[in-house]
Order: structure tokens, then C-alpha cells, then sequence
């Protein structure tokens, strides 16, 4: 050790005597207090949905009025974001639960550029979500940052768990929670995933752990916009942006953000982007070459309770939905949508469900103090746009459920066309290591363009 | 939030971006704690030359903890001395900063860190 003696025990007695008490009683407690300070995993599962400004770090995204910036956007930019807010970062905010209980399996693509990694590589993970690809290869350490503050509280819960020393025991409790199959698990399969781009028919519904996992895994997370990320330029070995840049709303943002992803690489690093394909003949969703790319594509929080609480009362449909053009290929592909919608929900979300999360103590409502308890003022306008819109399609797919119960959020979406998203990381100073097509999606590895002479600044 | 995190973040205003003042970001009112996990060597040793050592120990000793040395262990002294790789790896990966801020030594800007998680969504002035 010689010349180089790091903070050794003493660093452990300051961190100590810093760290709140029962931070520290034990590694349960530790991971606990540290993923959701205020209490069990269930209540963040719910929690951070349903009281989005009394959780924590939610506070400042859902602290944005949505009405807000609409009526002062006279600038492209700024009006492209407001929209962007309302039909992505809302929605994601107010469905994070369901939608991380969807989410667990990765693409395979991004699997093995994950697993092409060197080991003590740092990487990104630019709109990580539930952070499932978090964990993935767990020789590096990765970074992960999203815009949806509840969708990161679910990633944190994750970077807890898969950082946990190797204890069966709460595992072991998952997967026979899972196994059981209990009722209530059951209607806990509300959710009707709509959007496919992060697919997940998934045998595995561990979200901690991968099965056969015995590599203890650090990560982090942090709440951040893609267009204004804080890593620090040229740092990172690599970064992947997984079914992110499809959501924003113009061309240039979406070069920004690519812009920005290569920005944070280091010469010679690598970044993955994947996005939703326009050519999606093989699935039944109905999109095809030549068809409309730009979409709202509804997420259905369905409710199979009898008796539902009442949602909250719509403020008002203040935000009436701009960009008509967008919605003008709603009526075709909707219907379709909604039907893959289903099936896909129902495959995903039995053996998943919130069971995960929390394995035993849901309550019954949970989908509706989900649907309308984020905030009126936050989910209303996507919710009540929704409703105008795809009103008739969510009633085609619940047949058994109360329609009137459902809660329907739409997402906006570029769907990309065959070649696009080459000549995005062109557009952004990139050069194109490789690109290719799986399941419905683009996909392209980039890296700086050799004659990039901003890489200095 | 680990101590290493923090190794790679500055602030998320463009401006501040250029700026050394922006890095690292300054600890305010952090509470620390502190995580029980597995120790992955090889993971640390290859770490370590992606650390900014000088902004490491400008953090570290920010947090309170004892002055790092000015010179980095090399990958030869992790390898072989099994003490000195768990001190890094307890600072790196288990230090956690539960509740605070994070501020930019250029701008000023306070960026607050709540259950463990730091939130960079700029104000819409700054964006």
C-alpha cells in the first residue's frame, strides 16, 4: 500500500457518523431506507405514482405545471417540449408502476452490446426507465438517468436489490409470491402496454436479480433530461439510449439528443440507440413503410375491480392536443394497436404484475389510485386528450372490465423509418458503427465521426 | 448516489459545461450512508483509471473524509494489497449520499439529492 493510504477505517467511522442511523443498522435496513426512505416497497410501487410530489426527488418534475408552458411557447423549441411533456414525461410519471412492471426483459441487441463491455467500463444508460438493463453485464459500472422521476424511483429499487450480498431468502419469497399465482396477483394484470417498443414477453419476471445471478452489481441512478444530461463530456466508455429518442417530438431534437448521447463518450466509445420502427409489418399493430410516423399511442391503465374508486375529476381539458396532424392515422391503427395491446398485456403482466415489488400487500384499487391519483393536473391532459381519442378503442378491449374505469394515456411517438436513425447520428456528428432491425425496432451503434472536431470543447 | 457517480457528473446547464468550475459538484448538507456491497475487483481495478483522481479527492475530502493521497494507487498496489481495494471500494460504491445538494461551482445552481437519487431537470430559465 506504501505512499497510498485511502480512507480506511476511519472513512467508515465518518461515513458513520454522517450517515442517518438506521441507514446503517443492517444491510436490509440500508438497502430499504436507501432505495425508498419513507418506507416499504410497496408503498413506493404506489407510492411514487400516486403522491408524486410528497415522494422525494418526483417532486420537481410533476411540480411543473403542464398549462403552463403552453400558453407562454412561442418558440418551437419550447412549445416542441411543452408537448413533450404533456404526451411523454406526464404520461411515464403516471403510469411508471405498470410500466416497470412490464418491463424487465432486455433486447437482445442491447444484450450483447452490453455484454461486448470491458470489465470497470462506465456506461450510460440514457432514459433507463425501470433501469432493466441495469445489472445486464456486471463488470461495468453503469449510470442511469431518465426524465421520469417515479420511473428512476423504481430503478433505484432495482440498483438496491442487485447490489444486495447474496440472500436467497427474499428472492426465494419472489418467486414463490410469483409461483402462487394468488388472486390478488391476478388483478393486479390491469395493465394494457400498448406501446411494444420495450417488449418484454418475458419468461423471467424477476425484476431484481437475473435468475442465476451471484455477482453482486453497483449502479446508479439519477433524475435527468436527455437534452440536458450531467454527465461530464467524454467520459464514458459507452451509452445506450433504449426506446427513448422515438419520444421526442422534432427532427432536431432528436439529433440533440443523440448529439448529446456522443457527446458524453469518449473517443473511440460506443453508443446504442434504439428506436420504434415505422416498418412493422410483421406485427399486428398495422404500421407499415409509407404509413404516418408520427403517433399518439395509447397506454390503457385497464380495471378489472368491480368497483373502482372514482377517478379524480378532470381540472379541465385544458390541453388540447396540438399537432392534429399527428393524430390524423389514429382511427387505422389504433384498433390494432389495442388488440396487441391486450394480448401482449396479459402475457407480460401475469406472472409479473407489482408482485415483485410487493410481493404480498397491494391494494386492492392499486390500478385506479394509480390512474387517477398522480395529480390531475399532471395526467389529465394526456388522460382526457385519450379519452377523446381512443375512447371507442379502449372500450373494444376491455369487454371485461368496466370501460368507463379504464384510464388511457397516450404517448407520443416517431416511428422511425428504414434508414432514419443512420442518418440522425449523421446529422448529429456520429458515424455509423453498425445498425440493424429486431422485433419492430432500429437500432444503431454509433460513435464520434473521426472528423469531429467538437470533441475538444 | 455513490461517491463514484459522482466522479462523472457536472452540471447539466450547457453553459456550465466548458467551465472547471463545474467539476466536481459540490456536496451541501449530504447525509451520508452507507451500502453493504460485494466487492468486484476486477471491476475496480479497471475503475480506476477512468477516475478523475483530483476531483475524487476534492469530493472525498468535501464529504469529510480524511485527505486522499495526491497520486492514485496504481492497478499494481489494488492487486496486491486486499485493504487498499476495499477502502476504494467502500468510498466508490458503498458511500451513498442520501439527502443533500449538489452545487456548481460556476453557476451556482443547487441540485437536490432526495432518497439517494439526485434530480439534474433544470428550471426552464436554464434549460
Amino acid at each position: 500500500m506504501g505512499a497510498h493510504s485511502l480512507p480506511s477505517a476511519s472513512a467508515a467511522d465518518a461515513v458513520a457518523k454522517l450517515a442517518a442511523a438506521e441507514a446503517l443498522k443492517s444491510t436490509a435496513a440500508s438497502a430499504a431506507s436507501a432505495s425508498s426512505a419513507p418506507g416499504s416497497s410497496t408503498e413506493t410501487a404506489l407510492g411514487t405514482a400516486q403522491g408524486a410530489s410528497a415522494a422525494g426527488g418526483a417532486g420537481p418534475v410533476t411540480a411543473v405545471p403542464s398549462s403552463d408552458t403552453p400558453s407562454v411557447a412561442v418558440d418551437p423549441e419550447a412549445e416542441a417540449e411543452a408537448y413533450e411533456r404533456a404526451n411523454v414525461h406526464n404520461v411515464y410519471e403516471a403510469i411508471a408502476p405498470h410500466f416497470s412492471a412490464t418491463r424487465y426483459k432486455p433486447w437482445p441487441a442491447v444484450a450483447q452490446f452490453l455484454h461486448a463491455q470491458q470489465p470497470g467500463y462506465v456506461g450510460l444508460d440514457v432514459g433507463c426507465g425501470n433501469g432493466k438493463y441495469l445489472g445486464v453485464n456486471k463488470n461495468v459500472f453503469m449510470v442511469g438517468s431518465d426524465r421520469s422521476a417515479n420511473l428512476v424511483a423504481h430503478a433505484n429499487e432495482r440498483v438496491k436489490e442487485l447490489q444486495k450480498p447474496q440472500q436467497q431468502q427474499p428472492e426465494a419469497e419472489v418467486v414463490r409470491a410469483r409461483i402462487g399465482g394468488s388472486k390478488k396477483e391476478k388483478k393486479q394484470k390491469q395493465e394494457v402496454p400498448t406501446g411494444g417498443e420495450r417488449e418484454s414477453e418475458a419468461p423471467n419476471a424477476v425484476i431484481g436479480k437475473e435468475t442465476g445471478s451471484e455477482v453482486a452489481v453497483a449502479n446508479d441512478v439519477l433524475v435527468a433530461d436527455g437534452l440536458s444530461l450531467p454527465f461530464r463530456e467524454g467520459r464514458a466508455d459507452f451509452a445506450i439510449c433504449i426506446a427513448v429518442i422515438h419520444h421526442m417530438s422534432t427532427r432536431t431534437r432528436r439529433q440533440e439528443a443523440i448529439r448529446q448521447l456522443l457527446k458524453c463518450v469518449r473517443p473511440g466509445g460506443q453508443v446504442m440507440v434504439y428506436v420504434w420502427a415505422l416498418e412493422q409489418g410483421e406485427s399486428r399493430r398495422g404500421w407499415d413503410e409509407g404509413g404516418e410516423q408520427d403517433l399518439l399511442v395509447p397506454w390503457v391503465l385497464k380495471s378489472q375491480q368491480p368497483k373502482p374508486k372514482k377517478e379524480k375529476q378532470p381540472k379541465a381539458s385544458k390541453q388540447k392536443q396540438k399537432w392534429p396532424q399527428q393524430q390524423q392515422n389514429h382511427d387505422s391503427t389504433e384498433p390494432q394497436e389495442a388488440i396487441t395491446a391486450k394480448n401482449v398485456g396479459e402475457k407480460e403482466a401475469t406472472p409479473t404484475s407489482s408482485s415483485i415489488l410487493s410481493p404480498s400487500s397491494v391494494p386492492k384499487d392499486a390500478s385506479m389510485t394509480i390512474g387517477g391519483g398522480t395529480g390531475a393536473g399532471v395526467t389529465e391532459p394526456a388522460s382526457a386528450a385519450a379519452a377523446a381519442v381512443a375512447g371507442p378503442d379502449a372500450k373494444t378491449d376491455t369487454g371485461d372490465a368496466a370501460a368507463s374505469a379504464d384510464a388511457v394515456f397516450q404517448r407520443y411517438y416517431h416511428l422511425y423509418r428504414n434508414g432514419e436513425l443512420e442518418e440522425d447520428v449523421l446529422a448529429a456528428r456520429g458515424a455509423v458503427v453498425m445498425s440493424g432491425y429486431e422485433r419492430d425496432n432500429w437500432w444503431v451503434v454509433a460513435t464520434h465521426a473521426t472528423n469531429d472536431d467538437t470533441l475538444q470543447d | 448516489m455513490k461517491v463514484m457517480t459522482l466522479n462523472f457528473l457536472t452540471c447539466a446547464v450547457k453553459n456550465c459545461k466548458s467551465s472547471n468550475d463545474s467539476f466536481p459538484l459540490h456536496p451541501k448538507e449530504a447525509e451520508l450512508a452507507k451500502d453493504d456491497i460485494e466487492i468486484n475487483p476486477q471491476l475496480l481495478i479497471n475503475v480506476l483509471p477512468r477516475i478523475d483522481w483530483a476531483a475524487l479527492r476534492t469530493t472525498s475530502t468535501e464529504l469529510g473524509f480524511p485527505t486522499l493521497p495526491e497520486q492514485p494507487p496504481s492497478p499494481e498496489d489494488l492487486q496486491s494489497d486486499e485493504a487498499l481495494l476495499k477502502e476504494l471500494h467502500e468510498l466508490l460504491m458503498e458511500t451513498q449520499m442520501m439527502e443533500g445538494k449538489l452545487v456548481c461551482g460556476h453557476c451556482g445552481h443547487e441540485y437536490a439529492v432526495k432518497n439517494g437519487v439526485a434530480n439534474f431537470l433544470l428550471p426552464s430559465h436554464l434549460v
